[in-house]
């Protein structure tokens, strides 16, 4: 069996979907920066597999490349942000996160 | 290979695709023999190193000349142990540590070249390659930590966490200024670089050759061996990460940390010193490249093995001083200066 | 054809593993399941000839994003009260929306018709990634470098402890 464009771009979306999934049906908000990544990744994917099969040129990986330095910074700042939210109101559930000061 | 097992008369009438089957498993397989043998290998040494180190013999009775066959007898016994798991641990991370921890190391046996035809596989990445599967072993200390459900597991695998990522930079940094002088990462390519007399070898430029000391120093941070030995220092975290395991899972740890040992070591061959070539051109036939390069090799795990019996162990907070306001400015002044160097001279 | 068999069997590990992630209970599952995911799409970009995009892959996401992840789980939780758990909340309006996502996204690659090429030999790219940097891509390159420190300070600085207000 060959394996050609649809089935890359059927597996991102199943990735991108499931990554919609668990931003929407969680409240832990590390669970959350999870679902992103999935999303990013399906997106990286579908990225790649174009460059490949329909641009036939590196710049669809170049574009992966970015994304996944993005994927970094925004991990970084994130994850800093929620240790903060932690520290100040012991809690990393985004829906108790409800008050503007301590 | 699988054209070479065509040509084997038992399996000529087999079709193409089973044969390249039988090709992966049949390199999988002779790597991990390798890995085994080796690794049993160095566990033997280890333990004479440390002996003679302490004015005694060490293991001198399994397999008559100098206890050559106390690995093999202890691991034979490793398999036949009881497995006992903790009651609370959580069982799928617990099961799957061990792998993870070997197939960081087994991954990157792959690549290395013992001679110029005498690789798994020829990656134009190799380095990078090498790089990324020690990410691998990183999430299989995590998972053994959190899945025994022991709070010395769980500081060593933290321990052990922060410490292979911090010292992953000045270990890449440390590489850099070698690429960007044979201007690849695949490794046959860099060892080539180093052909001819001992001179050529980029250990003698002194750029590289402070290079070379920050790449075996946070080498050693990086397979956990004393002086860094943290994770799993036995006299406060009693073994750290690997304390719940017996049996056939602790072979795996043991395995993968004596695999990695050895490819560290023969990545700083590849890169500093020479590779398969041995210095002296009259030497350099190819049946010799894979004897050199191993012969080598084992000259850097005799090393670390060496450090780990004559050094104490740091403390944390020195470790990370060494890698983060040590390591890394050194190692980004030299790339610097090499960088600047090259320009000049072009 | 055994290639083909070796792709499914990457694709249903990254499916099968990003399901734990949206589904698991408990936190660090999900974050060993978003390991697994990472490593299919990896054998992904193997399969696509991307071969120094896998490696960056796996150096940054699993070295990197991963090993940050699971140390803030545990640093955000006090490990013996067993409150590692994330319990799903609006399943069904969530699966529904999820759903209709996927729905849209394969109505959009089956009605599409692709200019699909037969791709040529995979080569490396890793000499090709460079050029690119240092020529076409010099500034978005410039660019996320300054990103990156900039992301860093900000971290920095937002995790510090500031001793002087905790005093009050």
């Amino acid at each position: 069996m060959e394996i050609g464009l649809n089935h890359y771009l059927t597996l991102s979306a199943v990735l991108f979907s499931l990554g919609v999934f668990t931003v929407l049906s969680r409240r832990h908000a590390i669970v959350i920066l999870m679902g992103v990544e999935l999303i990013l990744n399906a997106a990286a994917l579908n990225f790649v597999a174009f460059s490949r099969f329909v641009a036939e040129n590196l710049d669809g990986q170049l574009v992966a490349v970015f994304i996944i330095v993005i994927a970094a910074a925004e991990a970084a700042v994130a994850l800093a942000i929620v240790l903060a939210i932690f520290r100040n109101f012991q809690t990393v559930y985004v829906d108790q996160v409800d008050r503007l000061q301590r | 290979m699988h054209e070479t097992l065509s040509n084997l008369p038992l399996l000529s009438g087999l079709p193409a695709q089973v044969l390249v089957v039988l090709a992966m498993v049949s390199a999988g397989g002779i790597i991990l023999g390798c890995i085994a043998v080796g690794g049993m290998f160095f566990i033997w040494s280890e333990r004479k190193v440390a002996g003679y180190i302490q004015s005694r013999y060490g293991p001198m009775y399994v397999g008559g000349w100098h206890g050559v066959l106390q690995s093999l007898a202890d691991g034979v016994k490793l398999l036949l142990k009881e497995d006992i798991w903790p009651e609370k641990a959580d069982k799928p991370l617990w099961r799957m540590a061990p792998l993870l921890v070997f197939l960081g190391a087994f991954l990157s046996f792959v690549v290395l070249p013992f001679g110029p035809n005498f690789v798994g596989a020829n990656l134009d990445i190799g380095l990078f390659y090498v790089m990324a599967t020690s990410s691998l072993v990183v999430m299989g200390v995590i998972s053994a930590g959190w899945g025994s459900n022991n709070k010395w597991a769980l500081y060593g695998a933290l321990r052990g966490a922060a410490q292979v990522i911090s010292y992953e930079i000045p270990l890449g940094l440390a590489l850099l200024p070698v690429v960007m002088s044979t201007g690849s990462l695949n490794l046959g390519t860099i060892i080539q670089a180093q052909a001819g007399w001992i001179h050529n070898w980029h250990l003698l430029n002194p750029l590289f050759f402070v290079s070379f000391w920050i790449y075996v120093i946070s080498s050693l941070a990086e397979v956990n061996r004393v002086p860094f030995d943290l994770p799993e220092t036995e006299s406060e975290l009693v073994s750290g990460y690997h304390t719940e395991y017996t049996g056939m899972k602790f072979a795996f740890f043991f395995l993968g940390e004596y695999a990695d040992m050895f490819v560290v070591s023969a990545i700083g061959v590849t890169v500093f010193l020479g590779g398969w070539y041995s210095g002296i051109p009259a030497l350099d036939v190819p049946a010799l490249f894979p004897l050199i390069f191993i012969l080598k090799s084992f000259f850097l795990v005799f090393v670390q093995i060496w450090l780990r019996w004559t050094l104490p162990r740091l403390r944390v907070d020195q470790l990370m001083y060494v890698c983060w306001k040590v390591f890394i400015p050194i190692a980004l002044a030299n790339l610097l200066l090499y960088g600047v160097i090259r320009t000049v001279l072009s | 054809m055994i290639s083909g068999l070796i792709w499914f069997l990457f694709a249903g590990v990254s499916v099968g593993s990003a399901v734990v992630v949206a589904t698991s209970k408990n936190v660090v599952h999900c974050g060993f399941g978003l390991l697994f995911t990472l490593l299919g799409v990896c054998a992904m970009y193997a399969f696509l000839g991307a071969d120094f995009l896998m490696a960056t892959q796996v150096i940054v996401y699993v070295g990197g994003i991963l090993v940050l992840v699971l140390f803030a789980v545990m640093m955000t939780h006090r490990i013996e009260s067993n409150r590692l758990r994330d319990e799903l909340v609006q399943p069904v309006a969530a699966l529904g929306a999820a759903a209709l996502v996927f729905g849209l996204s394969m109505l959009m690659i089956t009605r599409t018709a692709w200019d699909e090429k037969v791709p040529g030999e995979a080569l490396p790219t890793t000499s090709s990634f460079g050029r690119a940097f240092l020529t076409d891509y010099l500034f978005p390159f410039e660019f996320a470098s300054v990103l990156l420190l900039v992301a860093m300070m900000g971290a920095a600085l937002i995790t510090r402890e500031k001793k002087e207000e905790e005093d009050q």
